[in-house]
């Protein structure tokens, strides 16, 4: 706890060792509880990825960040979340940036978002829905928060077809929605893929509602959906995450990393709605609870 | 590039959530995770709140802190159909669906599942002093009966107590208050990691002069009228000293857990006294240490999950110098059923100091399987100990156990412990059970909870206690429980046991009281800001233990030889109105009749109305108001006072986050000087305290806590 309240402390006594080799700090903003714990999970996965000496620099939002330039010195550089992103902005590095915890794949950096990588959900939708044959998503005309290309290979690798609709708006995606449930029924399923922009609560009760009634799956990539009665979503793996920035960023130290770029996430944990399953008469067997990391259970 | 990374984030919006989704623009990123509620239980710093296919509700830390609770019992008063009455003491009686008694052992309270049940009269203990709320995580209510799973005492309903441990202590924190009656609260916790051990521990202290409330007439008011004696304090105050410190200590590694506890209660007055005497010279301590070992794995064989644990808790209720149970001058209640003493004045007063040392240990396994499909089957075990260890006595009536003659006015103090006169014998209790339950999920959208529980006791025999739960997922918003369930309540030592007392006898031959119940409870959730769950229950209470008087008037012996029906109904409403504001309330409505008497059943409520808002104002303020209306309480059958008076209690609470580190708040209770009053209990031929037991008057604290 000490070492994350004096940042500027831990730094001279790792500058002090004099160990040799790259030496890492994890910067980040400071934010209330939980959301601290997550940040500070990340930069434990990520001291252990990186495999040497490793700091956390925890940005105070209020107040100017004059002298960050001095307590980062050379060291290589992981900043989680947007502000500690853009934190930095105007802070010179000896190394290349690299960026976890972020919302979107950001082009021409190294680091790695918080949006799961397609084949992963697809993966867990395969285990915990194995008679699905059909996935309907509604996404923003133009988007690029999901990779459909990568996506549609990792469904149909598994024999299922994905029918992607393209909406301009709220008010279409609305209609498609509507118009897409009326014809859905078992062994179909509704993807709500991550950076969603349309299915609110009003949309969402009318979604969860038709699947309860025509026993289709919805999942989703937002875990409060869950909670709603969506039958799972995925969450990151902090630690693991955070092991992979590290050794990212050891690799980019190295100048082992050529192509700059957005790893997107591989590490999950799995959050299932229990009441949901029950309706739908999934029976968990032993290799489905594998894939289960978090019961909402029935209420 | 930084200029891209800067117009990135700039320009591009925080993808837009709904209302209580992350949307602060610091927290970028992080809105994968949906919900604050979700991230809790993600990082683990909260649990999925399974309940129990019961009428159950849970109250977490943050509820009770937005609540502006200091005390438990504020907390458990906003339970629909939980009402918290007071003994003449003023401990508290957990009054659930209308079943009330003098001491409340009919309700079983644990703390990280080890009852805290004394055998002297079933309940917390006489010196209970009220439990802070700052060392719990969270509060786990079931009303109705659950004896099939808890055993003895689960009986009108169970209070579970969960403590913070590791994850909820990582901050270093502390915080004070200081109010109204010379309050004074201070506590400190803080958590560490050493090697594969968590540690965490947290420290609460509160002093109190206690609220001064006014008691008109008291036990001795009516002897002085009696007798002609003159010495009565009444009217006087209330005594509601405390002097409390509570102590939690917790170590844990991935299977196992230690925790220890420790309760001292020191200077306790004693409200209004425990002979319903006004004395502001009694004054009673407890020093309660519990600590239990929990070992837990799952897969400890293929499909098992394995939970041991072995806990203890040794429990005391001491007299700090004498127990004047009648005042100097007085008579005492020894008198001639024609109202003459029989042993004249008492210059020294009636003295009585009893003291009772409790221990209790525990060990015992629960086995929960899943390798049948669409079950879950628990099965468990265990071996209960429980011994009164030590009683003393040292008093100035009765019989001398030298001189085999009467202690008369005037004789010096005679410690009459370890003789036959003392006022209860030292014994022991011993318990094992077995319990099996299944919850067979036998289609979609059903699922039946069946559980049995036997359990043998070496003094009054055995039991066995079922009950069903039928769950069915009626639709997308609603669920429907069809409840049913047996339930015993094991007499105490008070009951059975007691023996030269001036005011109750026991009797050996007593069984324990009985309970069947029967719940139809719905949850339905129109939409995700709209919660509402109502329920509807019978129950049918019998071999109710009741004090009932001798014909020396003076004494009341034990006897099974109540019986009580009720029926109700509770409704509980609530709504997210935006995302800073929320309202919620409860209806509750009982209907109980006590066969005995052929009367409506007395103390408890029968219609209780409760209001809270909470409006966080910004990203500092937050105000949160509540409204708690007890009403219609009938007085006992031969009870001819009045109805006792409703009343409606507002409390307030505003908090203000000066930092991410310092918070202060302003705790206003009965925040317009409501007079409230709790039954006092009746008599023959007159109530002792006539006028009821005066609730506290308006109130005020400051508080402030501050993370480290």
């Amino acid at each position: 706890m000490m070492l994350v309240l004096q940042p500027a402390f831990s730094l001279e006594t790792t500058a002090e060792k004099g160990t040799p080799g790259p030496r890492l700090a994890v910067v980040f903003p400071e934010v209330r509880q939980p959301f601290l714990k997550v940040y500070h999970t990340i930069a434990e996965g990520a001291a252990e990825g990186f495999g040497g000496p490793t700091s956390q620099i925890i940005l105070d939002l209020k107040k100017p960040t004059n002298d960050l330039e001095s307590r980062i010195g050379n060291h290589m550089v992981v900043a989680l979340g947007g502000r500690g992103v853009t934190q930095l902005d105007p802070v010179e590095l000896a190394h290349p940036l690299v960026v976890g915890a972020v919302s979107r794949r950001i082009p021409g950096v190294y680091g790695m978002s918080m949006v799961p990588e397609e084949s992963v959900i697809v993966t867990k939708l395969h285990a915990l829905a194995p008679e699905t044959g059909r996935v309907f998503v509604v996404v923003r005309a133009n988007d690029n928060i999901i990779d459909l290309k990568s996506a549609q290979l990792a469904f149909n690798h598994l024999g299922i077809q994905l029918v992607i609709h393209e909406a301009e708006d709220l008010r279409a995606a609305a209609v498609i929605y509507r118009k897409v449930i009326r014809t859905l029924g078992p062994g179909d399923a509704v993807w709500i893929p991550s950076g969603d922009r349309f299915v609110g609560n009003a949309l969402l009760s009318i979604l969860l509602q038709a699947s309860w009634k025509s026993e289709f799956v919805v999942f989703s990539s937002n875990p409060t959906h869950v909670k709603r009665g969506a039958l799972f979503s995925v969450y990151p793996d902090n630690f693991q995450m955070g092991v992979r920035l590290g050794e990212l960023a050891r690799k980019v130290a190295e100048g082992g990393q050529q192509q700059a770029g957005m790893e997107p996430l591989q590490s999950v944990f799995v959050t299932l709605n229990e009441r949901t399953s029950n309706h739908l008469g999934i029976l968990l067997t032993d290799d489905m609870k594998e894939h289960i990391d978090l019961v909402l259970p029935a209420r | 590039m930084k200029s891209l990374l800067s117009w990135f984030f700039v320009v591009v919006p925080v993808v837009a959530f709904s209302e209580a989704q992350i949307s602060d623009p610091d927290l970028e990123g992080l809105a994968i995770y949906g919900d604050e509620d979700f991230i809790s239980i993600a990082t683990g710093v909260s649990q999925p709140i399974a309940k129990a296919p019961a009428v159950a509700s849970v109250i977490t830390a943050l509820d009770i802190k937005r609540l502006g609770a200091t005390d438990i019992d504020q907390v458990l008063e906003t339970v629909p159909g939980l009402h918290v009455a007071r003994s003449t003491i003023y401990n508290p009686l957990y009054n659930f669906r209308g079943i009330h008694s003098d001491f409340n052992p009919q309700v079983l309270m644990l703390i990280n599942g080890v009852p805290l049940s004394n055998l002297f009269h079933g309940d917390r203990n006489l010196v209970w002093g009220g439990m802070p709320v700052e060392s719990i995580s969270r509060i786990e209510v079931i009303r109705g009966p659950g004896s099939a799973l808890y055993g003895a005492d689960a009986f009108a309903g169970v209070i579970n107590i969960v403590t913070k441990g590791y994850s909820e202590l990582e901050e270093t924190s502390a915080g004070g208050r200081l109010g109204s009656n010379h309050s004074a609260d201070f506590w400190i916790s803080g958590a560490t990691v050493a090697g594969p051990v968590e540690l965490s521990a947290m420290l609460e202290l509160h002093k109190t002069n206690g609220a001064n409330e006014l008691v008109v007439s008291d036990g001795q008011s009516f002897l002085d009228f009696v007798t002609g004696t003159n010495v009565s304090n009444a009217p006087g105050n209330t005594n509601l000293e405390r002097d409390n410190l509570d102590l939690r200590l917790e170590a844990a590694t991935e299977h196992v857990r230690v925790r220890l506890g420790a309760q001292i209660r020191n200077d306790f007055g004693e409200g209004a006294g425990a002979a319903q005497l006004l004395n502001r010279e009694n004054n009673f301590e407890s020093k309660r240490y519990n600590i239990d070992i929990t070992y837990a794995k799952e897969d400890f064989f293929p499909h098992v999950d394995l939970e041991v644990q072995v806990s203890h808790y040794d429990t005391s209720q001491e007299v700090e110098g004498d127990f004047l149970v009648y005042p100097p001058g007085s008579t005492g209640p020894f008198l001639t059923p024609t109202g003459i003493p029989i042993f004249g004045i008492f210059p020294d007063g009636v003295i009585g100091s009893p003291e009772i040392f409790e221990n209790h240990s525990r060990a015992g396994f629960t086995a929960k399987y899943d390798g049948i499909r669409k079950h879950d089957i628990s099965f468990g075990s265990g071996y209960y100990h429980g011994e009164i260890d030590r009683v003393t006595e040292e008093k100035n009536f009765g019989i001398n156990p030298v001189t085999l003659l009467p202690i008369l006015p005037g004789d010096p103090v005679v410690d009459v412990s370890d003789t036959p006169f003392v006022f209860l014998t030292e014994d022991q209790r011993e318990n094992t059970y077995i319990y099996v339950q299944d919850v067979w999920r036998f289609a979609n959208d059903w699922e039946l909870t069946a559980g049995l529980r036997y359990d043998d006791y070496s003094d009054f025999g055995s039991t066995t206690n079922p009950r069903l739960a039928l769950v069915w997922s009626t639709s997308y918003q609603l669920t429907t429980k069809f409840l049913y369930g047996e339930a015993f309540r094991a007499p105490s030592f008070a009951q059975t046991r007691a023996i030269n007392n001036p005011l109750i006898l026991g009797n050996l031959d007593l069984k324990p009281e009985e309970i069947k119940s029967y719940e139809l409870a719905f949850d339905y959730r129109p939409s995700y800001d709209i919660t509402l769950n109502m329920n509807f229950f019978y129950y049918d209470w019998s071999d109710i233990i009741q004090f009932i008087p001798d014909s020396s008037g003076s004494t009341r012996t034990a006897q099974n030889a109540g019986e009580q029906n009720g029926k109700g109904l509770e409704f509980e409403a609530k709504w997210t109105i935006t995302d800073s504001l929320k309202f919620s309330g409860n209806f509750a409505w009982q209907d109980s009749y006590d066969e005995l008497a052929a009367a409506d059943a007395a103390n408890s409520p029968e219609k209780q109305l409760y209001l809270r808002t909470d409006w966080q104002i910004n990203n500092r303020w937050r105000i949160n108001m509540q409204a708690n209306w007890v009403m219609d309480r009938n007085r006992a059958a031969d009870d001819l006072r009045d109805p006792v008076g409703d009343y409606v209690l507002f409390d307030m609470n505003i908090r203000n986050k000066l930092s991410e580190n310092m918070e202060i708040a302003l705790i206003i209770n009965n925040l317009f000087g409501e007079d409230a009053f709790e039954p006092s209990p009746n008599a023959m031929p007159s109530p002792f305290i006539p006028n009821d037991l005066p609730l506290a008057g308006r109130s005020f604290l400051g508080e402030i806590r501050y993370k480290f």
